[in-house]
């Protein structure tokens, strides 16, 4: 059996410490924000007003294409937060490379409390940040309600989020000059739901898309069959939302799903992309796959065989004796063969 | 996470439809008024919105002379009146099979709807009218407007049925103006529509090459259009050409709808932050520099005497010397001010767009009274209803809410709220009230003196 482990932090800390670190140091800036300021009013100052402007600004560099702006807009974010989106899918194809030992950890120990422990441990040693996978989407979502609620009035395609505008574009001549902005881009208009059905459908295709390529695999049948019905209900969802939504708003979720898919190539290697991987039901993603992996996932490969030896005849919580036979790659011994080497 | 997203998206989905702003108007012979008073719908209501009450409830008769019988009567039996029962004047209300009682319209409303457009049949609830942001326009026995669909609607005045409808190619968020028997009508298509008011067929348009949000004016022989690529048009009225001698330009888009002050001067004003004040025939500024307020300014400004009354959006109300664009004064509003101000018995009503309505001194702007709190959002103009208008004397000349370009001989003082019809009530400025179209439909009745409710209710849905 193999085993794929993360790579000692340089600095002795465990890996990721820093990133949570960082990420919580954010939360908590913004929480200090809300709470000084009314949520309300701190949402509006901090994000959507300059998120506005920012719009409004990048139309005029694209000669007043709205569509571009959203379009060139979705990209800076995505690479301005291309660590955290990277650190995301590194994570879970860590997690999908785990998927035995995650099998093995739960089979083993029945006290849910003890798994737990079990399963964390397991998480740090394979270098999976449950938090790290959190912070991508809290982005996601935070910049999706906001572009939402700012296309409502730099397009939002009334006369009454026009008024709402003026209440949000900063004082400067250039800014105000370019009111109102062009809504229509392609076929769409930018401030009305899309009725051709053809952006919800780009919509829905990229997240199933970008969904089945991240997606871990189940440690059980009842797993899986979650993650099935899941893999269909985002899209769906989104196919319905984007029904109902303004344009714009569609425009940045393909804009981003297909950035995800460029992230996802990087990462996890075409093998993530393929026919397979798409279409069959529970095909594990390619683990070990992509530039990134290649560089990384080689020297963490170790047999388990060491671990097998030191396994107690009888697990002490009353694990089934064959699981318990095959110790995981963690704990106090794992923990001294790192201050080995 | 995945259902709270898809609760907030599909709260937020609501959110983006556009609402309409239109404000009422008042019939020549002063009996009616139309109003927008519910989304995408326009009705016409009974002027006269006090009841009938006692003894004249036991009739079925029209005591008060408003066009309703027994209007906001009390119920009678064991059921009420309702709906298009109570636009009839029979007694027509039954409880198992037979007659409930012996009175006509008992239950009834005070305020009568006649008719609404589009009507709640098949082929009205195929009309997807979206908003309606221009106040209906009265000519002869049609009723015309705007609509955010794109299309202009012409309707028979006496029951609300299309006589035509004129399509152009994108929203519509402007009144209408007339002359001798042409509309004009502005697009956000970016072009002016002249129309046969008769036929509904186009004699002409002119192109801008920008979006249009403000309303047409005429004046004399002249139209003007102000366009968002910040251009004051001035047209022949006839030919729609440019005036030659015309020529305004800012830099920023216009919104306000152009407006003649005493005959020789028109303020514009948008997106800049800036009205200006210019020559009507040259377009030359005149004044040495425009007026600067705090935020774009939409709301018509209001005219009287030297003074130009102005609102902007941060809630700015600002009283400006016509000669020289001095600022006399200003007065801060609790919220955005889109609603152009009203001058009534003396006292300049301001609301604004969380539903503060104000009384101030024109004088000063000192407050004379509120904020009156109507709990609605307000986008649309108030409007001066006088009951000494509710008599047949009354004259399209005197219609507060009347477009001054709807009439034919349009001039500077016949700024709609500015007329002096609206500042001084014949009758007593205690007994006018004003009416204020809420967002969602509902009709808000102030007593102008103190802003105090003019109906047993500050703000009501009409019942359909």
């Amino acid at each position: 059996m193999t085993r794929v482990a993360a790579p000692p932090d340089p600095s002795g800390r465990p890996r990721g410490s820093r990133g949570n670190a960082f990420m919580f140091g954010i939360i908590g800036l913004v929480a200090i924000l809300f709470v000084l300021l009314r949520p309300g009013r701190a949402f509006d100052t901090f994000l959507i007003t300059p998120l506005i402007n920012a719009l409004v600004f990048l139309d005029i560099i694209v000669f007043g294409q709205f569509g571009l702006a959203i379009l060139l807009f979705t990209l800076i974010l995505r690479l301005a937060t291309i660590p955290f989106t990277i650190r995301q899918l590194e994570s879970t194809r860590a997690m999908q490379a785990a998927q035995p030992q995650i099998q093995e950890v739960q089979k083993k120990y029945k006290d849910p409390k003890r798994r737990q422990e079990e399963m964390m441990k397991l998480y740090k040693e394979v270098g999976f940040n449950p938090l790290g996978c959190a912070m991508p989407l809290i982005i996601q979502m935070g910049v999706f309600i906001a572009l939402y609620r700012a296309l409502r009035f730099v397009v939002g395609g009334s006369p009454e989020s026009l008024v709402g505008l003026s209440q949000h574009l900063y004082n400067i001549p250039m800014l105000q000059n370019a009111i109102p902005l062009d809504q229509h881009f392609l076929w769409l208009n930018l401030g009305k739901p899309d009725v051709t059905y053809v952006l919800p459908l780009i919509v829905g295709v990229s997240t199933y898309v970008q969904q089945k390529m991240s997606m871990t695999p189940g440690a059980n049948p009842q797993t899986q069959q979650q993650q099935q019905m899941m893999a269909w209900m985002m899209p769906m969802m989104l196919f319905f939302l984007t029904l109902n939504l303004p344009s714009g708003v569609g425009v940045y979720w393909v804009t981003s799903n297909v950035f995800q898919l460029f992230a996802g190539y990087y990462v996890y290697g075409r093998r993530a992309l393929s026919w397979r991987q798409l279409l069959l039901p529970n095909a594990a993603p390619a683990a070990s796959a992509g530039p990134t992996a290649k560089k990384r996932e080689q020297p963490r490969i170790t047999q388990s065989k060491q671990s097998e030896e030191s396994a107690p005849a009888t697990a002490p919580d009353g694990a089934d004796p064959p699981a318990a036979r095959v110790r995981p790659a963690h704990g106090k011994r794992r923990g001294k063969r790192k201050n080995r080497r | 996470m995945i259902l709270a997203f898809a609760l907030l998206a599909a709260a937020c989905g609501r959110i983006a439809t556009p609402q309409g702003w239109a404000g009422p108007t008042l019939s020549g012979d002063g009996r009616t008024v139309y109003a927008s008073i519910e989304r995408g719908k326009i009705a016409a209501l009974d002027a006269n919105m006090a009841p009938e009450t006692g003894a004249q409830c036991d009739d079925a008769k029209d005591n008060d002379g408003d066009g309703a019988v027994n209007e906001g009567c009390p119920k009678a039996g064991q059921k009420s009146e309702e709906g298009t029962q109570c636009r009839n004047d029979t007694n027509d209300d039954q409880n198992n099979g037979v007659a409930d009682d012996n009175l006509v319209n008992d239950g009834c409303p005070a305020t009568i709807v006649r008719w609404i457009f589009p009507p709640d049949t098949d082929e009205g609830k195929k009309l997807k009218l979206e908003g309606i942001y221009g106040a209906p326009l009265r000519l002869g026995d049609l009723v015309y407007f705007g609509a955010y669909d794109g299309n202009i609607y012409a309707l028979n005045a006496g029951d609300g049925s299309p006589i035509w409808r004129f399509e152009t190619d994108d929203a519509i968020v402007s009144s209408l103006a007339a002359k001798d028997g042409t509309l004009f009508a502005t697009s956000t298509d970016g072009r002016l529509y002249a129309i046969d008011a008769a036929t509904g067929t186009e004699r002409g348009r002119f192109e801008t090459g920008s979006s249009i949000w403000a309303s047409p004016v005429v004046v004399g022989d002249v139209v003007y259009v102000a366009a968002m690529d910040g251009k004051l048009n001035a047209l022949d009225a006839g030919t729609l050409t440019p005036v030659s001698a015309f020529s305004f330009k800012t830099d920023a888009g216009l919104l306000m709808e152009p407006t003649l002050a005493n005959n020789e001067t028109l303020l514009v004003g948008g997106i800049d932050h800036k009205l200006y004040a210019l020559d009507p025939k040259t377009g030359k500024p005149r004044w040495s520099q425009p007026f600067e307020g705090g935020n774009w300014f939409w709301a018509r400004p209001l005219v009287k005497d030297s003074t130009a009354y102005v609102a902007d959006l941060d809630g700015n109300v600002y009283g400006v010397d016509l000669k020289d664009g001095r600022r006399l004064w200003s007065f801060q509003a609790g919220d955005s001010v889109r609603s152009a101000p009203l001058l009534a018995g003396g006292t300049l009503v301001i609301v604004d767009r969380s539903g503060n309505a104000y009384g101030l001194k024109p004088d000063d702007g000192s407050r004379q009274w509120g904020p009156t709190l109507l709990g609605k959002t307000v986008l649309s103009d108030p409007f001066l209803l006088q009951p000494a208008l509710a008599s047949p004397s009354g004259t399209p000349s005197e219609s507060p809410g009347a477009s001054p370009a709807a009439l034919p001989s349009t001039t500077a003082s016949e700024s709609p709220t500015a007329s002096p019809a609206a500042s001084t009530a014949p009758n007593g400025a205690s007994a006018a009230e004003v009416l204020i179209v809420a967002q969602g439909g509902n009709l808000c009745r102030l007593d102008p003196a103190d802003g105090s409710p003019a109906a047993a209710v500050l703000c009501a849905a009409v019942p359909l």
